[in-house]
């Protein structure tokens, strides 16, 4: 049933969504279906109803005569006849006993429906209140329609009534000279049928204005939904929400067209053609004007929305314009992400940058090739203690594990430092005392000169920058004459980063030192006849320890040095973030240092293990 | 300082008797300078130097001078495995050290396997037969000899003058460049042998990859 219709419903729907430009052609569209239906809708009704409505299938031809015509006169026809033939039909339709009772709660329910479609208008659609006369106007012209074709279709038995009614309508009709033929003809067969069809039109009319005006109050409700959420969408929806929102007004849409087929069909069942057209006619009228209004205020809101703190639209139409000379929109964008991209790019490389010159300076200075070197030979130890631990068994297996456990327990570093003498543990004396007692300890001779060396480089360095720095603060008192001498580094923050430089080589050079003597001292303890692994362990904790200190203690100084120069210049010049930057690196790069040399007191481990078992 | 731009690095082991000049040798090649005097190594040292193979790419060699003292031996053991080639370094002077070269060489072979390394017979000390050819206690021919029944290039230099350094390193780098290229080597986890470098900008790669077919194909 509903499958004949809803082509005609598509089309109808689809209509409402065109734009303003297709407002003539949709008005056609209209119309060009309707005759198919006049020609196909008869058989189906006729088995249906043959039974009950034998005088109503002649009727047809007389119907669709007047459609035209008619049209053109209902704007005139006064109000008062209407209301008045309006009663009248009611009432005859609710003298009628015999027709279904079923299309009468339709009428009421459609009327309901109506009104409260017209508040749901009235509430919602704020900037459209055209709408709701809009639509009392259609349902009027609707109802006159109707109310003419049945006149003129069935030449009822109520007459004399009819005739009352109409009578001034044919008057005024005949005053405006519109009147013609069509009308005096179904004049004449009206007269001539005299049979009790009036129920039965009246009743078909009806039914189609309560489905038209129930058709119209659905659709605006759903185009009232659209747009209320539109109208707040245009603030900030979930595009979800609108996604659903859309698709359940697609789902009413739907309904609706399927009232509609049913509409159209049970009027197609009593053949009132005339009726069928003009409803199609009408109701794709009204979709299509409230679909269009709709859509006008929803322009006007959008155009409000974009013209916020954009008098004109100049900006967004300049940004619009595709002038050959002036890039568009996407071409903006994809510099912009190009951009963004490129200095994601560098922002990384110079982190990585920053992360990876210790590495390769520790590498440079052959700490990485020392540390490598170092691991291998702590591999053959593990497997050679492996391979001894395999051929035990029994007690001596549990006094190989036991002296294995105690020699890595010996090796623990503790964690905290007394920091009595903390000023003092990275001094070059301490260091140099720590280290030569470490070495008589293990009692292999690799000499640590070169590590002194490294270490008295820096503080020599560190040393002669303070000297310049005091002689600046100096001289900048007294007088303008070292100006010269002071203005070394014409950018302080070139100067900042030459501290920072000096840092991290230092920490550099100064882990790949530690990294070639504890390599050294793994070889060397390779060699050793005889061990005492209890002493060799507390050797290499202190050295681990000493080492660690004096890592912490150059970083601190090149941290000092950092902040002094900062606070020497110009605060303007210098920005205190990059400083910080700075110091917070050197920080980073000398726990870095510390634990390349606690790895590499890790990797001694199986060397003193197996100096403890041979 | 070596310029950090390579392509690859190369790990190359100088193995052979104390006091044939590994160390004179490695200075040489590093440094250019010649150290009259210089301490017996402990157990391994490194140099390091960039060089540039046929084809333009650039090459990082790590070398790890061995100690060639008998002590050492059981350590140096453990520094052969990560390393793609083998300088065996003989004193032209010291008919001992020249002897002793197939047992290095077996030792080495033994200790880097799987991989198979690339071999190099270097005779150091040229400069000191130039003058007085009673000096010389290995000739250049049974040298060759050997040289050419393990198929490995030979060739007597002098850290000294410089005489045939760079040629003995550049073969060994060249050799092993072309096992890269014929697929023999190839960079391997777990392996440090051969390690790819801090590479250049990955256009400028390709580009020299695409050349090449083009150019052999032309020639």
């Amino acid at each position: 049933m509903a499958n004949s219709e809803s082509e005609d419903f598509e089309s109808a729907d689809e209509e409402v969504m065109k734009p303003l430009e297709y407002q003539d052609q949709s008005h056609q569209k209209c119309r060009t279906p309707s005759p198919e239906k006049h020609e196909a809708s008869p058989p189906r009704p006729a088995s249906q109803e043959t039974a009950s409505l034998p005088s109503s299938t002649a009727s047809p031809p007389s119907a669709t005569a007047p459609n035209p015509d008619s049209l053109g006169a209902k704007p005139k026809m006064p109000l008062k006849s209407k209301t008045k033939s309006q009663s009248r039909h009611r009432h005859k339709d609710s003298e009628d006993v015999g027709v279904s009772n079923t299309s009468r709660p339709n009428l009421v329910d459609g009327g309901q429906k109506k009104k409260s479609g017209s508040g749901k208008l009235g509430v919602k659609i704020t900037p459209s209140s055209i709408l709701p006369s809009e639509i009392g106007a259609l349902d009027k012209k609707e109802f006159h329609e109707k109310t003419k074709v049945s006149w003129s279709d069935n030449g009822s038995a109520d007459h004399e009534e009819i005739n009352d009614s109409i009578r001034p309508l044919l008057d005024k009709l005949s005053s405006l000279d519109v009147v013609d033929t069509p009308d005096q003809a179904t004049d004449s067969t009206a007269e001539k049928h005299g049979s009790g069809w009036g129920s039965w039109g009246q009743w078909g009319m009806s039914t189609i204005m309560s489905g038209a005006s129930s058709v119209s109050s659905h659709v605006t409700q759903g185009l009232s939904t659209v747009s209320s959420v539109i109208e707040s969408g245009l603030g900030a929806e979930d595009p979800q929400e609108m996604a659903r929102i859309s698709v359940e007004t697609d789902k009413s849409m739907n309904l609706k067209g399927e009232e509609t087929c049913a509409a159209g069909q049970t009027v197609s069942g009593f053949n009132v053609m005339g009726n069928v057209l003009k409803f199609v006619e009408s109701t794709g009228e009204m979709i299509v004007t409230s679909g269009l209004n709709t859509l006008e205020s929803l322009g006007k809101k959008t155009m409000d929305v974009l013209q916020e703190g954009d008098p004109g639209l100049k900006k967004k139409r300049a940004l619009f314009s595709r002038e050959p000379d002036k890039p568009t929109l996407s071409q903006v964008l994809k510099e912009a992400r190009g951009r963004a991209e490129i200095e994601d790019k560098e922002r990384a490389e110079a982190k990585h940058a920053s992360r990876a010159r210790f590495e390769t300076l520790f590498d440079d200075y052959r700490g990485m090739v020392h540390l490598e070197a170092l691991e291998m030979l702590s591999n053959t130890c593990q497997m050679k203690l492996e391979a001894k631990l395999v051929a035990l068994s029994g007690t001596p297996l549990v006094e190989f594990q036991r002296k294995l456990i105690q020699v890595k327990e010996q090796c623990d570093i503790p964690d905290d430092e007394d920091d009595d003498e903390d000023e003092d543990r990275g001094s070059i004396e301490i260091l140099e005392r720590d280290l030569t007692a470490a070495m008589r300890g293990l009692m292999v001779p690799v000499p640590h000169t070169k590590l002194i060396r490294v270490c008295e480089d820096t503080d020599t360095w560190l040393a002669t920058m303070r000297c310049i720095q005091d002689d600046d603060t100096q001289t900048e008192n007294d007088d303008w004459v070292d100006e010269e001498d002071m203005a070394e580094d014409s950018d302080p923050q070139n100067g900042l980063r030459d501290i920072h430089q000096q840092a991290i080589r230092a920490l550099a050079r100064f882990t790949a030192a530690v990294a070639e003597h504890f390599h050294k001292t793994a070889e060397l303890l390779l060699l050793k006849e005889e061990h005492n692994s209890q002493i060799e362990s507390q050797c290499v904790v202190m050295m681990t320890s000493v080492l660690c200190s004096r890592v912490s203690s150059v970083a601190a100084r090149f941290s000092e040095l950092l902040s002094a120069s900062a606070n020497m210049v110009d605060s303007a010049q210098v920005d205190h973030n990059d400083v910080n930057l700075l110091i917070t690196n050197v920080f980073l790069e000398a726990s870095n240092s510390s634990s390349y040399i606690q790895d590499a007191s890790l990797l001694l481990i199986p060397v003193l293990q197996l100096g403890a078992v041979q | 300082m070596v310029d950090p731009i390579f392509d690859y690095q190369f790990r190359l082991i100088l193995i052979g008797d104390s006091t044939v000049g590994k160390s004179s040798l490695l200075k040489y090649f590093t440094d250019g300078k010649f150290a009259e005097l210089s301490d017996p190594t402990v157990g391994v040292d490194f140099f390091a130097r960039l060089i540039e193979v046929e084809d333009g790419r650039r090459i990082k060699l790590q070398l790890w001078d061995t100690a060639g003292q008998e002590k050492f031996r059981s350590i140096t053991k453990s520094y052969y495995r990560n390393s793609v080639g083998a300088l065996l370094v003989y004193d032209i002077t010291n008919r001992k050290s020249f002897e002793h070269i197939p047992r290095w060489m077996a030792e080495a072979k033994r200790h880097i396997e799987p991989h198979r390394p690339v071999f190099a017979l270097v005779g150091c000390k040229l400069d000191l037969v130039k003058n007085s050819s009673n000096a010389r206690e290995v000739t250049e021919e049974e040298a060759a000899e050997f040289a050419q029944t393990h198929s490995i290039p030979h060739i007597e230099t002098s850290a000294r003058t410089g005489h045939g350094v760079e040629i003995a390193f550049r073969s060994v780098t060249q050799e092993v460049y072309d096992r890269i290229l014929s697929g023999e080597y190839s960079v391997e986890d777990g392996w440090d042998g051969i390690k790819s470098g801090f590479s250049r900008p990955s256009g400028i790669d390709f580009s020299l990859e695409e050349a090449e077919p083009a150019r052999s194909s032309c020639c």
